[in-house]
């Protein structure tokens, strides 16, 4: 079986933002550590903010969404700006035929507007 | 039992099967294999890969439902022929969870008896060309979706 069936988070920080590689197939499971594991670490590191980089992942079904939604509300209650970054041209189309909302999301072309994104507005 | 059609229309049954995998779901991981080896089936079947990822999608839907719902269940895979050589994807999925009370209910946008979105199955109705759910309330729950090419 090919490794894209597994799923990785990987993160480096660069001007106090934390750039987090989502990679893979996202299980419910995964969706809950992922939460975890990117709130925890902006908490702990003192970041501005949080750059989702869903360039990776396979694909992205309603539940994920819904989890990547809620990290980047509970980020913004935190005072964290979050920033997605890398939709697959298939996974927007995908996104638009579920009708997923993503009116207030901020969503980046690449790391440097990320970072000037984020960097921006606090 | 209730059924309900995308546009009220009953999957036509005189299709060709041609090439099927069934993946029965008991784990998280096994929803990993049945999306992976979706994209796979329907890239060979000639399909695009916005419509792979598409099919793919639904599967994870279908899949995704039937752990948190039934906690186990199947998804079948199939390559299919019309009479008039049209290929597509079928994707059947079952289980035997308490299956859906109210179908039209469900089927409705933002409807939802977990904590998502509600977004799953109407999703699947607006990314599949055809699509029929049949549930028993106690019994479980059977859906049937197509994407032609």
């Amino acid at each position: 079986m090919d490794s894209s069936e597994e799923y990785s988070v990987s993160g480096s920080v660069t001007n106090r933002c934390y750039i987090a590689c989502i990679n893979g197939e996202l299980s419910s499971a995964q969706m809950g550590q992922l939460y975890d594991e990117i709130v925890r670490m902006a908490e702990k590191r003192e970041l501005r903010g949080v750059i989702m980089d869903l360039n990776g992942l396979a694909v992205l079904d309603s539940a994920a969404f819904c989890v990547l939604r809620k990290i980047s509300v509970a980020l913004a209650l935190m005072g964290l700006k979050s920033a997605w970054m890398g939709i697959k041209p298939a996974i927007a189309s995908s996104l638009v035929d579920f009708g997923a909302d993503v009116d207030d999301l901020c969503i980046c072309l690449n790391i440097e507007d990320g970072v000037r994104l984020i960097g921006s507005e606090k | 039992m209730t059924r309900y059609c995308k546009n009220d229309r009953v999957l036509e049954a005189s299709v060709k099967l041609l090439e099927s995998s069934t993946f029965e779901l008991n784990e998280e991981n096994d929803q990993a294999t049945a999306v992976f080896m979706t994209r796979e089936m329907a890239k060979n079947a000639g399909f695009s890969l916005a419509d792979e990822v598409m099919v793919a999608t639904a599967v994870s839907e279908l899949a995704t439902n039937i752990l948190r719902y039934a906690s186990s269940g199947s998804v079948r895979v199939t390559v299919i022929q019309r009479g008039d050589e049209r290929t597509g994807i079928e994707i059947l999925a079952e289980d035997k969870g308490r299956g859906i009370r109210d179908l039209k209910l469900a089927m409705q946008d933002n409807y939802s008896t977990a904590e998502s979105l509600g977004l799953g199955l109407p999703s699947v109705e607006r990314i599949m060309d055809e699509f029929e759910i049949e549930s028993d309330f106690g019994q479980g729950t059977r859906i049937r979706a197509r994407r032609w090419l």
